[in-house]
């Protein structure tokens, strides 16, 4: 019996201590990051144009030219999410908080959340609700922290300039510290057959926000009609 | 089901101010407790602590769930609000502007955050994430987020927010909260309590011997009520629940239209 128990503790001893380098060994990406040059429109490795099939060329020609004419209904102008990766795209700092469960990513802008459930698969999309953030799963493969996301609704874009996706879209990211920690790096690779020729991937970098920088409270509602009447509750 | 009902119908009655639908939310929160939708566990720790939280801090980690909604906010011993007589008076107004069947503008129908003190009511999922300089309190509803400074200091000029500016410290197992630089366009609670440009708020964390979280907060504001008061609100450990994506800007359905005309459900 003594023997057992023995063995059992030096058995879960051990396993503490490997889930302890483990752990030990995850890159630690927690802080304020802010994205180091605002992406304009999204463009793959190679810095070509993304393989769009025709009809979705078609579609986001339109939407370029109605932004051009001030006309593009942007969901951003709404103050609703802008989807994935869009958010991960947006000026303004975004929070990291590394725990062993859950990464999250807080943006100040129209304080926006994304979590990121560590260590589990990814349900079927057939078995996700469709959401503008879709549901999103996490792992690290060394020193990269790989996020797989899927369950969109169809109506956000890849990029500012409304650059289309299907609600079949799945996003692979892979995150992972340069430069000796000061960049955060992240290849965003876009898998949508609906309405890319082959998957691609583009790369966004973050740079450590200067020590002390807060997010602020960045209420979009306030821009909405509606917000007009409360300016004083007591009034 | 029942939290997502019960969500949904939280949805309507924090945008709706129906006494009715608090009602029934009041039931449906309770049941709802003890028959969550979860997902699997993950294997492993179900605290949201960041590795580098030296393990002497106190663990109030996690995701957490209000045990029972109620929109009154009001002293947990017992006692009168000690009402001013204008927040009185303004709390008399919006109760019979409720029953009459046309209830006054509440900040949320605009999407507007519910604040502090009063998103410490919500009927929603919260996450308290601790780092080695902050805690950090998500929320499902509007996917607002709070971030408590600890052992820092109120700026000179906090400004004024939603959120207010927080600092936090420990005093034993309990999370000490101050909070200041709130605006003027939030509530006390759903109810209609109002405060002044005076108010701050103190809250009490700490975790209970029945493993619940219990937050005693206390309104300092001399401009609205005759002395300090303190509430309690409690919640449940819930540390396979899952956020719900929470977008009002989507469904305003009680909203005021662009001439400030309540619409009616």
């Amino acid at each position: 019996m003594s023997k057992t128990i023995a063995r059992t503790t030096a058995l879960a001893a051990a396993l503490s201590l490997a889930a302890g380098f483990a752990q030990a060994a995850e890159p630690y990406i927690a802080g304020v990051w802010q994205v180091a040059k605002p992406l304009a429109a999204a463009r793959t490795l190679e810095g070509k144009a993304p393989p769009l099939k025709p009809e979705a060329a078609k579609l986001h020609q339109q939407r370029i030219a109605a932004r051009k004419a001030g006309k593009l209904e942007d969901g951003a102008d709404l103050c609703l999410p802008v989807g994935v990766p869009r958010l991960m795209t947006v000026p303004g700092p975004m929070m990291v908080l590394q725990t062993g469960r859950q990464i999250s990513f807080v943006h100040e802008f129209n304080h926006s959340l994304r979590l990121i459930y560590m260590n589990e698969e990814l349900k079927p999309a057939a078995d996700l609700e469709p959401t503008f953030l879709g549901a999103s799963a996490g792992r690290w493969e060394g020193d990269t922290l790989v996020v797989e996301t899927a369950g969109f609704r169809g109506d956000t874009w890849i990029d500012h300039t409304g650059l289309p996706k299907s609600d079949n879209l799945k996003v692979t990211e892979r995150i992972r510290l340069i430069d000796k920690g000061a960049t955060l790096e992240n290849r965003i690779t876009i898998d949508d057959a609906e309405t890319y020729t082959r998957p691609w991937t583009m790369r966004v970098t973050y740079r450590r926000a200067p020590a002390g920088t807060v997010l602020k409270e960045d209420i979009c509602a306030l821009k909405l009609p509606m917000a007009a009447h409360v300016r004083d509750i007591t009034d | 089901m029942h939290r997502l009902d019960a969500r949904a119908l939280a949805r309507h009655c924090l945008r709706g101010w129906k006494a009715a639908c608090a009602a029934s939310l009041l039931i449906l929160a309770t049941a709802s407790a003890a028959s969550a939708v979860t997902t699997p566990a993950v294997p492993g720790s179900p605290d949201l602590r960041d590795p580098k939280v030296p393990a002497s801090i106190p663990n109030i980690s996690g995701t957490w769930f209000t045990r029972g909604f109620n929109p009154l906010t009001k002293p947990d011993d017992g006692s009168p609000t000690p009402w001013q007589p204008w927040t009185k008076e303004a709390f008399d107004k919006r109760q019979k502007a409720q029953k009459d069947g046309a209830p006054m503008v509440d900040p949320t129908a605009a999407c507007l955050p519910s604040g502090i003190p009063r998103l410490i009511a919500a009927p929603y999922p919260l996450q308290i994430i601790q780092t080695p300089d902050k805690v950090v309190f998500l929320y499902e509803v509007q996917h607002l987020f709070r971030v408590i400074h600890m052992n820092a200091k109120h700026p000179a000029n906090p400004g004024r927010s939603f959120m207010g500016h927080s600092v936090g410290h420990w005093e034993g197992d309990t999370l000490v909260i101050d909070t200041v630089g709130l605006n003027m366009m939030t509530q006390v609670d759903e109810s209609g309590t109002l405060h002044s440009d005076q108010l701050r708020v103190v809250e009490r964390i700490r975790k209970t011997a029945d493993g619940t979280l219990e937050d005693r907060f206390t309104i300092h504001d001399p401009k609205a009520f005759t002395k300090p008061w303190t509430a309690v609100r409690t919640f449940n450990f819930q540390p396979d629940l899952r956020f719900l994506e929470y977008i009002c800007e989507e469904n305003n359905r009680n909203a005021p239209d662009a001439t400030g005309v309540l619409r009616k459900f």
